[in-house]
């Protein structure tokens, strides 16, 4: 039993949870109602109007009413959206024991201590029927939740059901109840009297007698025809009924005191009963045995109520009510890749997201699932097993190896399943696996045998385990986490974090993220804490993106956390889901029935975040260009992130853009919106950044807006920008500001100015001076007599003349060097549309390192390369000495003494007498003695027993164009194996799959060259020759030609397939020969004309021949061979050429129809067959003596015996072969 | 030795074995992990020195060892010299390997000296010798043990190295070195089934971020002997970006590129590369 939820309160007399709302409604025995959020935890709202206990409430499936009976007498009903009471029944003469409303029509049904049961109709509020019968209180009356039935149990010690057909048929149509009502003039008015016939609306059904005492509570079956019933005889009784009778089936006997509720579980076959006893007891219905206890320490339970829809259920008690679940209802789930393997009702099923498959595997109802779902799932991809926990016997786990072919149904689970005590069980390894055990606090590592192979206390409290990474463990501590490596036994590191529930890795396995109810923490492989993020509301599950991004779904949500602590909402859920892996937009989870669902969500916010955090501009921009990400919360982050030059670029509003510029210190921009906004301390704000970043030409433009004449003459003053500051001048003049002229003039030390300036002012004594002062004799004295001063002002000794600096540079109208702005990619970006390319030229280290075994091929010339491995000569002749003296053995006298004293002795002893092992055949030995194929010798190093090997098959005698596909062959044979630091690497040799198994255990090695790779090279060739790309396409036949000497052929269609090419490849290139020396400009017309009329005799592709066929068509006419000409284009119609083709052909042949002779008398019979020897391109006629080449059967001319096959360019024409073997036999 | 020494020291030899070089140069040259007895401080010098060597670094090699000056040291540092000679030079080989039989006898009790010697008898093609340099250590050592494996693996004798092995895992138990000589032995067997049970181990010893080139290219060598030849290029081009002239990984991509029939210019590509780098 899994609690969810708990109150503390007075006595808890009635429960209903709301169908939809995660509400759940209690009546307490002081008379007030409480109204509780249960996925939150808060009490929502309460009523208090009723005097008395309630000891029957109840929601309206559909309608936001609830009714409430209480010991009053009154039933309310009552409208929570409004949040008031709409209304009280009355009628009953006692207490009211419980209230229920009906799922279709508007009736209450409600029963009492007056020993009536009444139904009502709160639409029209009255009473419409009064069941009367029952002798002593009623405790419970309920409907059937479809047929047309109720059940009531009652102190009399029975349970009665009662038909309401009747009341059905009067109300439920309104028609007749019209027609009736008109009749009989009287209305409902008068419920449960008999009607004019007789016939009362509900009548008794059956009356269940079998308790020894009240009965407190009777509840139907929801679909079956059942009723369970629980009585103060402390028994609960199972009745079964059928249209005539009802009987009792059994009694479920463990309470020890009153029972107070029991009701059939809505969706399992399970009866569940609270008690005064303090206990609530689940039931199997069928086996009828008690299946779960459990006990409360002090409070007596009083009522049970079942959610509708979810498996949840409350019970009331002394002290407040419970929410719980009767298990864990998260479906046991393993992810490996892109399958997911899980279990849905008792069966271990296989999903397989890139294939959307879903397969079950195996069948585990006998095993761990018997009784209690399994509770985790840890799956081993080497051994394609798993490892499934239960809670069940105190914790159990067993190991269940998966059936490899994963078609049809599930099997049963056989053979010898693997299993034992533990609260959790991991893999740690491909054949380790780790079990705790909570008892004893041991943690052992076992094999897949299941035998312990170690044994370790555990360094603290540990409540359970996670794979942590390969030999690994995550022991979970209430406290901590601490990552455990089990071969070293030792902590390897520890992160504070409380109550961890799950530990989820990323997929690279660089980050974990670790749950607890309501913290997540993200942390590093070595268990550093990245960030912690707190939830209010339950955390349920988490799979990371393939990005590095932890989604994780809570009761409601579904959201996201970046590593370094940004949090953000997808979506909300309706209900939990357990997220097993997120991939691009689609959300892969589980649902509570084990179902997998797919959810789309639109990753690009976190995506977008992430590409920030990662400073991956690139992506930024592409996710701004293309995603439609805006809004006022992205611009605050952004802001708030200090990134406020990506910000910029969703801002339209030009105050924010022109703040978001001045923040990343584009002056561009905010000078553009400054100007919009033209307001004074916007100007202000742009100089002092301009200033900042020592731009003075901005800085001079914003002065110049506001009219800050005095900061302007001295920023031209100090920049040396005197023409200006004359300017300057003038205006201050102009504007009548004596101040601003003087400074104007100081800056300019224009000391003539400076002088009128202060005589102007009337500041004679100054004039005087600042003349006097520069030499002005003359002025001063001007001054001193036009003031009439009595005597000359002191001019201080001391003094120096004030001068201006003389500007050295004089480039006003530039900028000055300014301070480096960081300019972001994004400016680049956005300005530009063309994305910058990032060019990352990392130094390439060129260091000297050890290459030690590139000798094999390093000298490509000489084709006898040395065989790798050891000289052999001497190896043997070691071996075969030692050999006879003692055979090497492994346990034979080596094992050394472990005493270090022995050891000196021991080991020299070792030394002198250790008997090295025979050296064992290599594996190219194997392959010369098992193949008779030219490329298994080649693989095997052995080109001089292929060359031998070809001179047989096929006559080969030149093999320099064959040196590519040696080498080839013999570069892909063996593959290097870095073993010991230092050390040469292993060579290790590739073999080829078995032929169909009937080669038996014969190995063969790898052949790079199969008839499908030459097919490929086929259509290559094909291409470049219809293409007309002459040379480059024999050069490509002249490959095949070659490399089909080394194709392996698997089975005997292949074999024949490679002679086909053969074939092929010769007749093009002999074709293609022919139409370059055709193309040769030195030949003759006449020659030309053959040629073209030859190679229409190849066998060709008929597109091919079509285009042979048009150009030998075009080569006889224009030589005006009419005849022949009108030969080829009639052969080329047959073909049913293409229509240019064709349409050239009728005319030609129209032209040359009346015209049928040959200019030049051609060596061409087209109607006697002939093959064109290969040498001289002359045809053969049948009958006439010819050779051919062994290899590629091209036919010779008598005269070329021995020469080398001009096709093949390998073997001697004219030698005989035993013909190519490209399929090992069986000996 | 103490308990923690023992710790610090499987810990870096299991890096060794596993080729995280740089990590064990880090570990063992980081002032903070201090080792407790003299002994285990000198097995982590040559650890130290293996992992110099295993870079390139034979200078840096040669004056880890040569810091001490007690006689066995200078039969270490002999047996590093040779190594780094043999290693660095394949023309020198087989006179190094003369001098490494010869330290060999003279340090006949040092299991790190045997692992040098035998390390320099194998690049001189003397597996033979390796191996009876080998044998008094091979049920002591983790590193002798795997040498021993690799030497019966290069005289084409499975069939021992895997009794071997047997025995090596009744003492060593799961040890990574133990681990990997198992999956080099798997992949020298003629039954291809096996490359993939060496794939998961390699993929294992990979996983949770702690993937080397070795262990990469250890990976793509499974997959080639399972003709998984995509896959096997892309895990030697990630070996390639740990160090872009690694000489396996560039000959094993010679492999891929012809056996899936790659054009001759793909090949003779990386053929160039690797004549470049050996010089």
């Amino acid at each position: 039993m899994l609690t969810k939820f708990e109150t503390k309160s007075n006595r808890v007399k009635a429960l209903s949870f709301h169908p939809k709302r995660p509400w759940i409604l209690s009546g307490l025995h002081n008379g007030s109602l409480q109204l509780w959020d249960y996925k939150i935890g808060t009490l929502i709202d309460r009523f208090d109007e009723h005097e008395g206990p309630v000891r029957g409430v109840a929601f309206h499936p559909t309608q936001p009413l609830f009714v409430s009976g209480a010991d009053d007498y009154k039933i309310k009903v009552w409208n929570w959206k409004q949040r008031r009471c709409l209304f009280t029944l009355m009628g009953h003469l006692d207490y009211i024991r419980s209230v229920q409303f009906h799922s279709e029509h508007p009736w209450i049904i409600s029963c009492s201590d007056d020993q009536t049961i009444r139904i009502w109709n709160w639409q029209s509020r009255n009473c419409i029927a009064t069941l009367t019968g029952h002798t002593y209180y009623v405790m419970s009356a309920l409907f059937h939740p479809k047929d047309d039935l109720v059940v009531s149990s009652s102190l009399d010690q029975t349970i009665r059901v009662w038909d309401i057909s009747g009341l059905r048929k009067k109300h439920a149509s309104p028609q007749s109840m019209q027609f009736e009502d008109m009749h009989r003039g009287s209305g409902p008015g008068a419920p449960g009297n008999p009607d004019m016939f007789g016939n009362t609306d509900v009548i008794v059904k059956f009356v269940l007698e079998g308790h020894d005492r009240g009965v407190n509570w009777a509840s139907f079956h929801p679909s079956l025809p059942l009723i369970v019933s629980g009585s103060d005889d402390r028994q609960i009784k199972l009745w079964r009924y059928n249209e005539t009778r009802a009987w009792e089936v059994d009694t479920l006997r463990g309470h020890y005191n009153n029972i107070n509720a029991v009701l059939f579980h809505p969706r399992q076959e399970l009866v569940i009963s609270a008690a005064e006893d303090k206990t609530i007891c689940v039931w199997d219905m069928n086996k009828r045995t008690r299946l779960h206890t459990f006990r409360q320490e002090n409070d007596r339970f009083w009522t049970l109520c079942a959610h509708p829809e979810f498996n949840l259920f409350a019970a009331g008690h002394d002290n407040g009510f419970t929410v719980f679940k009767l298990e864990r209802e998260r479906p046991a789930q393993s992810m490996y890749q892109t399958q997911l393997f899980y279990v849905k009702d008792k069966i271990i099923r296989m999903h397989d997201f890139s294939t959307s498959n879903d397969i079950p595997l195996l069948s585990i109802k006998k095993g761990a699932a018997l009784t209690t779902p399994p509770r985790t799932m840890s799956y081993n991809p080497a051994e394609h097993s798993v490892l499934i926990c239960s809670s069940a016997d105190g914790g159990t786990y067993e190991m269940y190896n998966l059936p490899k072919d994963m078609s049809g149904d599930a099997r049963e689970a056989s053979g010898d399943i693997k299993k034992g005590q533990g609260n959790a069980a991991v893999f740690v390894g491909r054949n380790r696996f780790a079990v705790l055990s909570k008892q004893t606090q041991q943690i052992v590592i076992k094999d897949l045998a299941n035998q312990p192979t170690k044994n370790f206390k555990t360094p603290g409290l540990v409540n359970d385990i996670f794979y942590g990474g390969s030999k690994n463990l995550i022991l979970v501590t209430p406290t901590s986490v601490i990552l455990f490596d089990t071969e070293l036994k030792t902590s390897v590191a520890e992160l504070n974090v409380s109550g961890v529930r799950y530990a989820v890795w990323s997929p690279d396995q660089s980050m974990v993220a670790l749950f607890s109810k309501n913290a997540l923490v993200i942390a590093t492989k070595q268990l550093e804490q990245l960030c912690l993020i707190h939830e209010t509301i339950r955390i349920k599950s988490g799979a990371w993106d393939e990005m590095g991004i932890f989604v994780y779904s809570t009761q409601n949500h579904i959201k996201y956390a970046l590593p370094q602590g940004d949090v953000g909402i997808i979506r909300t859920v309706e209900q939990p889901i357990y997220l097993t892996k997120v991939k691009g937009k689609s959300l892969y989870c589980l649902d509570r029935d084990g179902k997998i669902r797919v959810i789309m969500i639109d990753p690009s916010e976190y995506r977008f975040k992430l590409a920030l955090v990662r400073r991956n501009y690139d992506e930024v921009l592409h996710i701004i260009r293309t995603s439609n990400l805006v809004g006022q919360s992205i611009i605050a982050y952004l802001q708030k992130k200090g990134y406020p030059e990506v910000a910029l670029h969703f801002v339209k509003e030009i105050k924010t853009r022109f703040e978001l510029a001045l923040q990343c210190g584009n002056l561009d921009v905010a000078e553009e919106t400054a100007k919009v906004l033209d307001r004074e301390e916007s100007w202000d704000m742009l100089g002092q950044e301009a200033l900042r970043q020592g731009n003075h030409k901005v800085f001079e433009r914003a002065l110049q807006r506001v009219k800050n004449y005095d900061r302007l003459s001295f920023l031209y003053f100090i920049s040396g920008n005197t023409e200006n500051l004359k300017k300057m001048a003038k205006i201050a003049e102009l504007r009548g500001d004596a101040m601003s002229r003087y400074h104007n003039s100081i800056y300019l030390g224009d000391v003539e100015e400076q002088v009128r300036l202060l005589k102007e002012v009337g500041q004679l004594p100054l004039a005087y001076l600042a003349a006097k002062t520069h030499g002005l004799d003359e002025e001063a004295a001007n001054i001193l007599g036009s003031s009439g001063l009595e005597f000359e002002p002191k001019i201080p000794v001391s003094g120096e003349l004030l001068k201006p600096p003389a500007p050295i540079l004089k480039q006003s109208d530039l900028n000055w060097p300014q301070l480096t702005v960081a300019r972001s990619f994004f400016e680049a970006g956005f300005v530009s549309a063309d994305k910058l390319g990032n060019s990352i030229a990392a130094p390439v280290p060129i260091t000297n390192n050890e290459v030690e075994d590139v000798g094999d091929w390093d000298d490509e010339d000489a084709l006898n390369l040395p065989d790798d491995g050891v000289p052999k000569a001497k190896v043997a002749k070691v071996a075969v000495e030692e050999n006879e003296e003692d055979g090497w053995d492994l346990d034979d006298g080596l094992d050394l003494p472990d005493t270090t004293a022995g050891l000196a002795v021991g080991t020299t002893a070792a030394v002198e007498t250790y008997a090295p092992p025979a050296v064992g055949p290599s594996v190219s030995e194997t392959w010369l003695r098992n193949s008779q194929l030219a490329a298994d010798h080649i693989a095997a190093g052995s080109f001089e027993t292929a060359m031998q090997i070809l001179n047989r098959q096929v006559g080969a005698v030149n093999f320099a164009p064959l040196k590519a596909q040696f080498m080839s062959i013999f570069q892909s044979s063996k593959a290097y194996l870095p073993c010991n630091p230092s050390v040469i690497p292993l060579s290790v040799a590739l073999q080829r799959s078995a032929d169909e198994g009937k080669a038996g255990r014969a190995i063969f090695p790898f052949q790079p060259m199969t008839v499908s790779i030459m097919i490929s090279k086929l259509q290559e060739a094909y291409t470049a020759t219809a293409g007309g790309k002459f040379s480059a396409a024999s050069d490509l036949f002249v490959n095949i030609i070659h490399s089909l000497l080394f194709t392996i052929a698997v089975k005997k269609s292949e074999s024949e397939e490679i002679q086909q090419l053969l074939v092929v490849a010769r007749e093009y290139i002999l074709g293609l020969k022919m139409e370059l020396s055709r193309r040769d400009p030195s030949t003759e017309p006449k020659r030309s004309i053959e040629l073209a009329a030859y190679f229409t005799h190849c066998q060709l592709q008929p597109l091919h021949l079509q285009l042979v066929l048009s150009s030998a068509m075009t080569a006889a006419y224009k030589y005006k061979n009419f005849s022949s000409a009108c030969q080829f284009a009639r052969r080329l119609l047959e073909m049913g050429p293409s229509q240019a083709m064709g349409l050239k052909a009728r005319k030609l042949l129209a032209a040359c129809e009346n015209n049928q002779t040959d200019e030049i008398a051609l060596d061409y019979n087209q109607h006697n067959p002939f093959v064109v020897c290969a040498k001289s391109l002359t045809p053969i006629y049948r009958g006439s003596p010819a050779i051919t080449c062994p290899y590629c059967a091209a036919s010779y001319k008598p005269e070329y015996k021995g020469i080398l096959c001009t096709i093949c360019n390998v073997s001697a024409v004219g030698t005989t072969g035993i013909g190519l073997k490209n399929i090992n036999e069986l000996r | 030795m103490t308990d923690t020494d023992s710790a610090t020291l499987h810990a870096l030899s299991k890096q060794l074995a596993v080729g995280a070089y740089q990590a064990v140069v880090n570990e063992a040259t980081n002032p903070a992990t201090r080792l407790h007895s003299e002994t285990a401080a000198r097995q982590r010098r040559v650890v130290l020195a293996r992992a110099y060597l295993a870079q390139g670094r034979a200078k840096m090699a040669a004056e880890t060892l040569a810091g001490g000056d007690e006689a066995t040291h200078t039969h270490e540092a002999r047996a590093l010299a040779l190594l780094a000679a043999s290693a660095l030079d394949t023309a020198s080989a087989s006179a190094s390997s003369a001098g490494a039989a010869a330290v060999a006898l003279d340090a006949a009790d040092d299991g790190d000296v045997a692992v040098l010697a035998a390390s320099t008898l194998l690049n001189a093609g003397r597996p033979l010798d390796a191996l009876a340099v080998l044998a008094p250590f091979r049920h002591r050592s983790l590193d002798a043990a795997a040498l021993f494996v690799q030497a019966l693996l290069l005289i084409n004798r499975p069939d021992i190295a895997r009794q071997e092995i047997a025995t090596l895992k009744a003492w060593a138990d799961d040890a990574s070195l133990a681990q990997l000589a198992e999956a080099w032995c798997a992949l020298s067997d003629t039954d291809a089934n096996r490359a993939q049970d060496a794939f998961y181990t390699f993929d294992e010893l990979a996983s949770a971020g702690a993937a080397t080139a070795k262990l990469l290219i250890s990976k793509a060598v499974a997959q080639i002997l399972s003709s998984k030849f995509a896959e096997a290029e892309q895990l030697l081009a990630q070996a390639l970006n740990w160090n872009n002239s690694d000489p396996e990984a560039l000959i094993n991509l010679i492999v891929c590129a012809n056996a899936t029939g790659k054009s001759a210019d793909v090949s003779a590509g990386y053929i160039k590369f690797v004549k470049f780098h050996d010089k």
